[in-house]
C-alpha cells in the first residue's frame, strides 16, 4: 500500500533522511498560527492514499502568501478532503527551495531484485527520462558512475542557469542513505523521491512516495542476507 | 534460479564429455539426426560416439545401438534427436540411468503459447528429480572446439580458440561466430542455451569460469526470467575474465512496462543496460560489435590507463575513431617535444605537418621504414594503447613486417591496428597478424570498439579494486 505522504514524510525523516518540514494541520485556525509561525509562503496538501497524483485534483496549493491566505485554503481542502476521501490529512510545508532538482528512486524489482534509481527530477521527470539505474548493495563509485551517466549531468555539475554549480557529494552521500534506509526497511517496495532539491549546503526531499507490503517479500525472496543490508559497498581503491 | 552444485558438476562433465550418445541419430540428411554425427566425426573428437537408433545396426562405421539403456556404461552427455514428446520420455529414461546431462533440440516448450509451458514444466521436474543437466529446450545444442566436442546439429566451421559464446538464440549465436570467424578469431565453446528451462547463463558462466580455454565470454541475451542471478554471475565472471554482452529487446514495446513510477521509468532495457555496467560485462551494440570486443579482450592485455597514440597517414579513419574513443572517455595528450622533434627529423623538412597526437604522416608514411621509425618513436612515449591505421595499396609494400616486428619488441604496448582494405583482399593479412598477435580489424569504426573494449575493462578492475 502507499503511504500517505504525512505518514512517509515521518518514517523516512526517523531513519534520517533529510525531509522537508512538514506539519499536519488540523483546522483552519491552526492552519494559520502554524503559518505565522513558520513564516509564508507556504503550501498546504491533501495527503491521501487514494490519490498519489494530488496535484491533479487540486489537492496541492502553493505560494500561500498571508496567514488569511492559508485559512482560505485550508477550507477549499477541507471541502475537497470531503468529496475524495474523508481519512485524508492537510499538511502545510514551507515552499521548497530553490536548487537542482533530481529524483532518487528505489524498487524491488520482480527480476532484478533491489534497484536504485537516479534522474532529473522534478517535472522534467518523465517528460526527458534523464534516468540511469544500479543494482543494490552498489558502491559509491557506482553512485558517482550514475551522477556522470546523466545527460544532464555536466551542465548541472557547473550550475545550470542561476543554478549554482552541484556539490557530487551531497548527492551520492544522499543516494548512499536512501539504499541504506531501503534495504533496511524489508517492507519498502518502492520509494520514490522527487523532487530532491540538491543546493550547495544540502539536499532537501520535497515530496516523497512510499509503496510499503506488510510481508516481508524482500528477505523471503533471499535477495539479501542480513549482513547485506547496508545498502552500499564499501570502496575499493 | 541456479541449479544444485551437483548439477553444476554434471553439466562441466557433459561439457567434457568422452562418450557421447546421439539418440535419433541418423543418415538421413533431412535429418536432424546426421548433424552431430557428422560434426563429431569431422572433428578430431577423441572420445567415443555413440549413435542410438533401433533402425540400424551401425551408421557411417559406429555401431549403433537400439535403445540407450543398452550403452554401457552411460555416456556423460545424450543428445536427444527427437521430437519433444519422445525427448521427454528419453529424457526421463536419461535419468534413471544416471546421465549427467541431455541436450534437447525439440522445440515445443514454452516458446509456443498453447500450452507449451506445461511441457517445460515437465521437464524442470523430472531434471530437479534426477539431478540431471538439461541444455536446452529449443536449441542447437553445444560444442567444445578444444576437445573436438562438436555436438552442435547444425554447420559451424570454427576453430578452437580463446571465445565462448553463449547464446540465447542459435541463429545469432552463430551469426557471432561468423564475426569471429571473420576476424580470426577462434571458439572455445558455442553453447546454445534454448529456453534455459533447468541451465541458465549463470550455471554455464559458473561452470565456464573454471575452463581454461574458455579466456573471453560472449553473451546473446534476449531476456531471463532472473535477472538478479544472472547480474551475480556476469559479475564474478567478470572479475575472473573479460566478459562482452549484447542484448535483443532494446525497444520499451518489447519490455514488460510495470504500472508502478519506477518500473515505467524502469523499462528493461535500461536496466540491463546498467546492469551489464555494473556487473562489468561490455555492452556491444550489434553481432558484429559483439565478435570485435571479444577478440580484443581475447587477445590483448588490459590497459592500465587511458591515455592512447594514434599514427597514420590518412586523417579521416583517425578521426572517425576519435569520436568514439574520446566518448569512452579516451584522451590523445600531446606527444613530448623531444618525440616532436625526433619526427619532424624523420619525416624531413619538406614535409607541412603538424606533428601532434593523432600522428598523422601524411605521404611519407607510406614508406614503411618510415612508418616504423616514428612508430618506435611514440612506443617509447608513455601511452596506455596505441591505435595504428595503414591503408592497403598492392603497389605499395606495407608496414606489416614492421608493425609485427616493433609488437614483439615491445610485448607490453597495446597496439590494435586498423588495416583499411576489404574483406577479400585483407584476409591473408589477417590471418598473418592474428597468428602474430597483431589485434587487426578492417575499419576505424571496430579499432575504436575494440580500444573502448578494453578500456571499460580497464575501468571495471579498478572500480572493483583490482588494479
Amino acid at each position: 500500500m502507499i503511504l500517505p505522504e504525512h505518514e512517509a514524510n515521518r518514517m523516512l525523516a526517523d531513519a534520517g533522511m533529510p525531509m522537508i518540514a512538514m506539519r499536519e494541520v488540523k483546522s483552519a485556525e491552526d492552519a494559520r498560527m502554524r503559518a505565522g509561525d513558520l513564516g509564508c509562503p507556504v503550501a498546504l496538501k491533501l495527503s491521501s492514499v487514494l490519490y498519489s497524483h494530488k496535484t491533479e485534483v487540486g489537492g496541492v496549493l502553493l505560494n500561500l502568501a498571508s496567514e488569511e491566505d492559508v485559512g482560505k485554503a485550508f477550507e477549499k481542502l477541507e471541502k475537497l478532503r470531503d468529496s475524495l476521501d474523508s481519512r485524508a490529512s492537510i499538511i502545510m510545508e514551507p515552499m521548497a527551495p530553490t536548487g537542482t532538482e533530481f529524483f532518487i528512486g528505489f524498487q524491488l524489482h520482480p527480476q532484478f531484485g533491489p534497484v536504485m534509481g537516479l534522474g532529473l527530477g522534478g517535472v522534467w521527470l518523465e517528460l526527458i527520462q534523464d534516468v540511469t539505474f544500479r543494482l543494490l548493495p552498489a558502491r559509491m563509485a557506482d553512485f558517482r558512475e550514475m551522477c556522470a551517466e546523466l545527460k544532464s549531468w555536466s551542465k548541472l555539475q557547473r550550475g545550470y542557469r542561476n543554478l549554482p554549480p552541484l556539490d557530487e557529494g551531497i548527492l551520492t552521500n544522499l543516494m548512499e542513505k536512501t539504499a541504506e534506509v531501503a534495504l533496511s526497511h524489508p517492507e519498502i517496495v518502492e520509494l520514490d523521491l522527487n523532487p530532491v532539491v540538491v543546493r550547495s549546503d544540502g539536499a532537501i526531499i520535497v515530496d516523497a512516495r512510499v509503496l510499503i507490503d506488510s510481508s516481508p517479500l524482500f528477505f523471503e525472496a533471499g535477495l539479501c542476507s542480513d549482513d547485506g543490508a547496508a545498502g552500499t559497498l564499501p570502496d575499493r581503491s | 534460479m541456479p541449479v544444485s552444485p551437483r548439477m553444476r558438476e554434471k553439466l562441466k562433465r557433459a561439457l567434457n564429455a568422452r562418450r557421447v550418445a546421439l539418440v535419433g541419430a541418423s543418415r538421413e540428411q533431412l535429418s536432424v539426426g546426421i548433424g552431430p554425427l557428422y560434426n563429431l566425426l569431422s572433428r578430431s573428437f577423441q572420445g567415443e560416439v555413440l549413435p542410438v537408433n533401433p533402425n540400424y545396426n551401425e551408421i557411417f562405421g559406429l555401431k549403433c545401438y537400439p535403445t540407450l539403456e543398452s550403452i554401457n556404461p552411460p555416456p556423460d552427455l545424450a543428445v536427444l534427436l527427437l521430437n519433444r514428446d519422445r525427448a521427454l520420455e528419453m529424457a526421463e529414461r536419461a535419468g534413471k540411468i544416471g546421465i549427467p546431462a541431455v541436450t534437447i533440440v525439440a522445440g515445443g516448450f514454452r516458446e509456443i503459447r498453447s500450452g507449451g509451458k506445461a511441457f517445460d514444466e515437465r521437464l524442470l521436474e523430472l531434471a530437479t528429480h534426477y539431478e540431471m543437466g538439461v541444455i536446452g529446450p529449443n536449441t542447437l545444442g553445444f560444442s567444445s572446439f578444444h576437445k573436438g566436442l562438436h555436438s552442435i546439429f547444425w554447420h559451424l566451421d570454427a576453430l578452437p580458440g580463446p571465445v565462448a559464446v553463449l547464446s540465447q538464440s542459435g541463429g545469432v549465436g552463430l551469426t557471432i561466430c561468423q564475426g569471429l570467424i571473420d576476424l580470426h578469431c577462434g571458439i572455445s565453446h558455442f553453447i546454445g542455451l534454448g529456453n534455459c528451462t533447468v541451465l541458465d547463463f549463470a550455471d554455464y558462466l559458473e561452470v565456464l569460469a573454471d575452463d581454461p580455454n574458455a579466456g573471453t565470454f560472449l553473451l546473446f541475451i534476449e531476456g531471463v526470467e532472473h535477472g538478479r542471478s544472472l547480474y551475480e554471475a556476469l559479475k564474478k565472471t567478470a572479475l575472473r575474465k573479460p566478459v562482452v554482452a549484447y542484448k535483443a529487446g532494446k525497444n520499451e514495446g518489447v519490455s514488460r512496462a510495470t504500472a508502478t513510477h519506477t518500473g515505467n521509468l524502469a523499462g528493461e532495457y535500461r536496466l540491463y543496460r546498467s546492469m551489464f555496467k555494473q556487473a562489468g560485462a561490455f555492452e556491444a551494440q550489434s553481432v558484429f560489435d559483439a565478435a570485435v570486443a571479444a577478440k580484443a579482450l581475447s587477445m590483448l592485455k588490459t590497459p592500465r590507463g587511458h591515455r592512447i597514440c594514434a599514427l597514420t597517414f590518412t586523417a579521416g579513419p583517425c578521426i572517425v575513431a576519435m569520436d568514439k574513443l574520446l566518448d569512452a572517455g579516451w584522451e590523445f595528450p600531446d606527444l613530448s617535444p623531444e618525440a616532436k622533434l625526433k619526427i619532424g627529423s624523420i619525416l624531413g623538412e619538406k614535409t607541412a605537418v603538424d606533428i601532434q597526437n593523432p600522428v598523422d604522416l601524411t605521404g611519407p608514411g607510406f614508406i614503411p621504414q618510415i612508418y616504423k621509425s616514428v612508430l618506435e618513436t611514440v612506443l617509447q612515449e608513455d601511452f596506455d594503447a596505441y591505435f595504428l591505421v595503414w591503408s592497403f595499396n598492392p603497389l605499395l609494400r606495407d608496414a606489416t613486417i614492421e608493425i609485427e616486428y616493433l609488437a614483439k619488441k615491445h610485448p607490453e604496448k597495446i597496439l590494435v591496428f586498423v588495416f583499411i582494405a576489404h574483406q577479400i583482399e585483407a584476409a591473408p593479412y589477417l590471418a598473418a597478424l592474428h597468428s602474430k598477435g597483431i589485434c587487426t580489424y578492417l575499419n576505424p569504426e571496430d579499432g575504436a570498439t575494440a580500444l573502448n573494449a578494453l578500456l571499460f575493462r580497464h575501468n571495471f578492475l579498478k572500480r572493483e579494486g583490482l588494479r
